[in-house]
């Protein structure tokens, strides 16, 4: 009887305590489980998308479609990561950035993606000046769209990586220092808002051309 | 244990690194400029792109452009940072004179201006 009881105020104490925090850490998955977990999933929607779907309709006909379509999906890319490293940047500024990390592992993206965004978008580039491309065209029937809009964008495209280039190398050079240096944060944070809105406006621009005539 | 400004690392390489930026974007201002001026620096910056960019012929006188711009980035970017990297600037005026010069650059390859410049 005694034992009973003895039983009893365990289980009402385990059922009062609230769970300790190594128990509940124990019970969540690993970030690289989640991540993994996330890629599989993602993998096996996208193999069921390429396999099943029309996909390459929903691309064009053109033998610029993978191309093109790359150099977009690139530069949307560029304007995801680069809107978080905006955010981040005025965290910096304001003296309110914990993640220091995360902001230098996605200067280092931005360079990346932004060098390829503009290597692709040579790339295409051919096809926009070939005869009857949407050069010829805009020339033929719109000639601003092609003299004041495309060739803006074309040239302002190029800014992106040196300036992408700076804030990456001012915060992997003075990772050390960052913290203490509010100069140093001032300016990068300005480096930073100019590649987003070079970024931005370039997006903005190579979106409107397309939609107007694709290659 | 934080730092003090003496003890933090001289400021030169960011400044050298921000001015090399702004010198090449310049450049790529200042000759797309030139060759909407003259046929012949067209032709001439045309044939520097053909000489090393795949496919330079596609893209036309922009190969040569982005040469140098490439060029004059890299090249004053090694200069710059051996001048500067030991050093403490001003990095206000210093960071003044990067947000004009982008702004300047940024009007060389916009089309109006340029006729506005070249009264086309």
């Amino acid at each position: 009887m005694r034992e009973m009881k003895k039983n009893n105020k365990e289980d009402s104490q385990r059922l009062s305590d609230p769970p300790s925090t190594e128990k509940v850490e124990e019970a969540e998955p690993s970030p690289f489980i989640t991540i993994v977990g996330w890629a599989v999933i993602s993998l096996f929607f996208i193999l069921l998308l390429l396999t099943t779907s029309p996909f390459g309709a929903f691309l064009g006909t053109s033998e610029w479609a993978v191309v093109s379509a790359l150099h977009g999906m690139l530069a949307t890319l560029g304007v995801v990561i680069v809107t978080v490293v905006g955010y981040l940047g005025w965290r910096l500024y304001i003296g309110q950035l914990r993640a220091y990390s995360d902001l230098r592992i996605l200067s280092i993206l931005t360079v990346l993606v932004s060098a390829a965004t503009i290597i692709f978008g040579n790339w295409v580039y051919i096809a926009y000046r070939s005869p009857g491309g949407p050069r010829a065209y805009f020339l033929a029937n719109n000639p601003a769209i092609h003299e004041v809009f495309f060739e803006f964008k074309e040239f302002i495209a190029l800014f992106t990586l040196p300036l992408a280039i700076v804030a990456a190398y001012s915060l992997w050079t003075y990772r050390d220092s960052l913290p203490q240096n509010k100069q140093l944060r001032t300016t990068i944070t300005i480096v930073i808002v100019m590649t987003w809105t070079i970024f931005m406006v370039t997006y903005i621009l190579g979106a409107a051309v397309t939609k107007l005539r694709s290659v | 244990m934080s730092q003090t400004p003496s003890e933090t690392k001289p400021n030169g390489r960011a400044v050298a690194a921000m001015l090399a930026a702004m010198i090449g974007l310049l450049v790529l201002g200042i000759v797309h400029t030139g060759t909407q001026a003259s046929s012949d620096f067209n032709t001439a910056v045309f044939n520097v792109g053909k000489a090393w960019i795949p496919n330079a012929t596609g893209i036309g006188p922009y190969s040569g452009k982005e040469t140098f711009m490439l060029i004059a980035w890299f090249g004053s970017w090694g200069l710059l940072y051996l001048s500067l990297r030991n050093r403490r600037v001003n990095l206000g005026i210093v960071t003044l004179i990067f947000m004009v010069g982008i702004a300047v650059a940024t009007l060389l390859v916009y089309t109006p201006f340029i006729h506005f410049m070249l009264s086309k």
